[in-house]
């Protein structure tokens, strides 16, 4: 018996759950359309003023990749829950938190990239010039994997309540604003990346995600995870 | 051999859930040769292998890939004849690359149960695995458990039907 390591273990779940979202393919558009027409929603609704879409293209675009990547939060782990694969996971006999990982990154291939890839085209819809284009993709590159992460940690806390998909939005949402000032911040007025602001956002970036995967490792393991839910219940 | 026996709701699934280290036990501790196994951790999933009430089978997927995936999560490296001769031992000889979601919920037991076949542990838990089954695969699930059991394997299982593996002294656990 050959044990798999923690790459062919994050590549194992990755591909896993790339190929399901191949199967399910109406999940994947579903975020993506969701988030098509209601960047669009706005040039209709405000009216051919170049100026004042040119203004709020960012943060337009931020916000409906905010609740477009909220959509498909619920979807994280259920399935996984409810057919009992996740059940299995608990009991593979390597780090949790590997698995984690993998499971947000693939999230993030299926839900975030999409988005990331398709809101240049929408910022046309905006007037934005080039340059802010590239910021603005640039922004959400870094952006929308901390919403899979931070999404990942409420996904997992909700798991199984009933109505778990509003009560995920209404707890991330909130944990989710310091990205949306970050990435609508530097995406719009400026258009300029400071030098000094990268490395910070990387940082937080880094940070964010160290802590987030290490207690999600940690959080769904057996005994934690019923602590969790009673402090989540009460 | 042990099988764990006692009405509805006395607890079996909280049992068998409470020594895969799903559940901390009030009191006392459990133990794999001689260790705790929330110490040994990883070391106690290599050796040990659980098949709940649920399948674990996703539905998109076809019996094929559902195996090389749970095969590859416990960390056994199979290749695709292994799978299929698994496959064929349980009797689903043309189904293996049908989706699982065509499948009847007692051929989709059996590819749950098919990963037994594929994994090396030695220690099987095994909660209520002849639901769904029919009398042909009981039969070959008592088989199984003898061969498990000759290759020096345990096994822990709950069932409200009578399974008798030849040869093998079973032990009973009451719950009331």
């Amino acid at each position: 018996m050959n044990k798999l390591s923690l790459l062919g273990l994050l590549s194992l779940v990755i591909r896993r759950d790339l190929v399901l979202a191949m199967r399910r393919r109406a999940d994947v558009l579903t975020t993506l359309i969701f988030f098509v027409i209601v960047v669009s929603l706005f040039p209709l609704g405000v009216g051919p003023e170049m100026d004042m879409l040119r203004k709020m293209a960012p943060g337009v675009v931020w916000v409906a990749a905010l609740l477009a990547s909220m959509l498909s939060l619920g979807r994280m782990f259920s399935a996984d829950y409810l057919d009992g694969t996740l059940e299995q996971m608990m009991l593979v006999p390597q780090s949790l938190s590997v698995l984690v990982l993998a499971k947000i990154l693939a999230h993030w291939m299926v839900s975030g990239l999409p988005l990331v890839i398709m809101a240049p085209v929408l910022g046309l819809q905006f007037d934005m010039p080039t340059q802010a284009l590239w910021v603005l993709i640039a922004a959400l590159l870094l952006g929308t994997p901390i919403l899979s992460m931070i999404g990942a940690v409420g996904a997992a806390l909700t798991l199984g309540l009933r109505g778990g998909g509003a009560l995920v939005s209404l707890l991330v949402l909130p944990l989710c604003i310091p990205v949306l000032v970050f990435g609508a911040g530097r995406s719009g007025s400026r258009c300029k990346w400071h030098k000094r602001e990268l490395p910070l956002i990387v940082a937080r970036r880094a940070t964010g995600d160290g802590i987030g995967i290490y207690a999600m490792g940690y959080g769904p393991r057996p005994a934690y995870f019923d602590r969790i839910k009673h402090i989540v219940y009460f | 051999m042990l099988q764990v026996q006692g009405a509805n709701g006395s607890g079996k699934t909280i049992l068998l859930r409470t020594l895969c280290g799903f559940m901390m036990p009030a009191t006392g501790e459990i133990r794999w040769c001689g260790q705790s196994i929330h110490e040994l951790g990883d070391a106690f999933y290599a050796e040990m292998v659980y098949l709940g009430h649920l399948n674990a089978i996703k539905d998109e997927l076809n019996a094929l890939e559902n195996l090389r995936i749970s095969a590859g999560l416990a960390g056994c490296k199979v290749d695709d004849k292994q799978v299929i001769a698994a496959l064929r031992r349980l009797g689903l000889r043309g189904r293996e690359t049908l989706p699982v979601k065509v499948l009847s919920q007692g051929q989709r037991r059996r590819v749950a149960l098919a990963r037994l076949l594929l994994s090396n542990a030695p220690l099987w838990i095994l909660d209520e695995p002849l639901t769904a089954l029919d009398v042909g695969a009981v039969g070959l699930m008592q088989e199984l458990i003898g061969e498990h059991l000759l290759n020096n394997g345990m096994v822990i299982y709950t069932t409200h039907q009578p399974l008798e593996v030849v040869g093998v002294a079973t032990r009973w656990l009451a719950l009331s």
